[in-house]
């Protein structure tokens, strides 16, 4: 009995979801238009309890490594503080409130931007040295880089008059050709997935795999 | 010598100018040259095609960490659009854009939207704030607003704001402006909007995802701007030289300077090889 609740009947609810949205695409039957429109619906809503329980399993796994003071315990503990201030400011003020901007604008927002811009210290030196020409294919990445470089700079098409046409070539056919090659391939890929789920072969979104029933 | 070309090679000379080109040109702007380029033509083309009274739909999923990149750039096209009579919708995929939005419609922004008189909240725009659920929510949304959403961001009612009246689906919207910060999410939805549903589609996305949106123009995209540079050229365009503009003098200075290490790397690297210097 234990299966069929734990396999066979999610997959039954996939089935049919995936089924009836699907449709909706493709028929206009009144009937199968609006379930198609609730179970979307209903699929926002259900992300909102997604959240819920991502933030329910951080606290979940920091609490053990916490208790038993577990390498960068301290960084559990200041992520979980956090977690807890923001919440219970968002429940009691209103996330649109000044308490809340508070919070978010002097310890989110400059936390944030300073990683990014660190990354940025590090890209240009990974750039001084990722770019040596130790073959061909380096050569002309290098030579692609330079120019795309130039032409991005807002007063690089005016000193270099050839780079802005040469770069729009460039990003419009050898890497648009590569993009989408890779765009297709994971299309196709997921048709295949969504295929599969729809007929219950692909089943680890249910944990079966760890599922001995 | 020695010491030059080993300090040269180590990670705090291309760290020191960076710092220092930066400073430099925020400190001394020297008012580079802007070129305006096509996607960025026809991204204002697209806004200023719009009839009085038409319904736009902001997808605005900026993030704290590109806002630089991204939202600064937003804040010219989002005043642009509040100058015309639209009615303006913005939502929020990503949970970092509520707070980002807040400042830009609360007045703190670099554009006051307090300044431009007759705008009323309700009436021409709405901020449903963020919502859930990525490509599916935009799916729902487009299919039935009043199911997917019951308040706006400050917790109204959406069906007592009035504009909300004329928006039902996606039917009822004329032109959806992605903003987009450093995710993939421009695939997700190019397929929902402009695919699925059939909008005119236009994008305000930072510069690492441009390759990607390129993809899509000019046949599913309209219009693209590119970052601050594009940014820069939509300032440039309407006459109003703002933080944009500032923002592209220390950018040419940057991505000069990036070139710059790209050819002195290498001409190290093979002047060691051939062992003209040590």
């Amino acid at each position: 009995m234990s299966i069929v609740y734990k396999k066979y009947i999610p997959i039954g609810i996939t089935a049919i979801t995936g089924v009836i949205v699907l449709f909706d695409y493709y028929v206009k039957i009144p009937e199968i238009n609006s379930a198609s429109t609730i179970l979307t619906s209903w699929g926002t809503h259900l992300s909102y309890f997604a959240v819920l329980i991502s933030a329910l399993m951080i606290v979940r796994q920091s609490i053990p490594k916490i208790i038993k003071q577990e390498k960068d315990w301290y960084f559990y503990g200041y992520m979980l503080t956090i977690l807890i201030i923001m919440s219970a400011t968002g429940f009691i003020s209103g996330i649109a409130s000044s308490n809340y901007s508070w919070w978010y604008n002097n310890f989110y927002g400059p936390v944030s931007t300073t990683l990014m811009a660190i990354m940025g210290i590090y890209l240009m030196s990974a750039s001084y040295r990722a770019f040596r020409i130790r073959s061909v294919p380096v050569f002309g990445a290098m030579i692609a880089c330079i120019v795309v470089l130039i032409a991005t700079a807002p007063a690089g098409p005016v000193w270099f008059p050839g780079f802005g046409t040469l770069s729009q070539w460039i990003q419009a056919y050898p890497s648009q050709a590569g993009i989408r090659a890779f765009t297709m391939a994971a299309a196709i890929g997921t048709l295949a997935s969504g295929i599969r789920t729809l007929i219950g072969l692909e089943i680890g979104f249910l944990g079966a795999k760890e599922d001995k029933d | 010598m020695v010491k030059l070309i080993d300090f040269i090679d180590s990670s705090y000379f291309s760290h020191i100018m960076l710092v220092f080109i930066a400073v430099l040109f925020i400190v001394r702007p020297l008012g580079l040259p802007v070129v305006v380029s096509e996607q960025t033509k026809s991204f204002i083309d697209v806004i200023e095609s719009l009839k009085p009274g038409s319904n736009i739909l902001i997808q605005y999923d900026v993030t704290v960490a590109m806002y630089p990149s991204t939202g600064i750039p937003t804040e010219i096209m989002l005043r642009h659009v509040m100058e015309h009579p639209f009615n303006v919708m913005i939502v929020s995929g990503g949970p970092e854009g509520p707070k980002l939005l807040e400042q830009f419609l609360g007045g703190k922004g670099n554009y006051n939207i307090q300044e431009m008189k007759g705008r009323v909240y309700g009436q021409d725009h709405v901020y449903l704030g963020y919502i859930a659920g990525g490509e599916t929510m935009y799916v729902s949304l487009g299919s039935n607003v009043h199911g997917t959403v019951v308040k706006d961001y400050y917790g109204t009612p959406i069906d007592d704001l009035p504009m909300m009246n004329k928006i039902n689906t996606y039917k009822d919207i004329d032109l959806v402006i992605i903003c987009e910060a450093g995710s993939d999410q421009i695939d997700g939805s190019v397929r929902v909007w402009a695919t699925t549903y059939g909008r005119k589609l236009i994008a305000d996305i930072g510069s690492s995802q441009y390759t990607a949106t390129l993809v899509y123009y000019p046949q599913l995209v309209k219009g693209i701007i590119n970052g601050v540079k594009g940014g820069a050229e939509y300032e440039y365009s309407k006459g109003k030289p703002g933080p944009n503009i500032a923002g592209s003098d220390p950018l040419t200075g940057l991505l000069f300077l990036n070139v710059g290490l790209i050819i002195l790397g290498n001409i190290l690297y093979y002047s060691k090889k051939r062992g003209i210097i040590k």
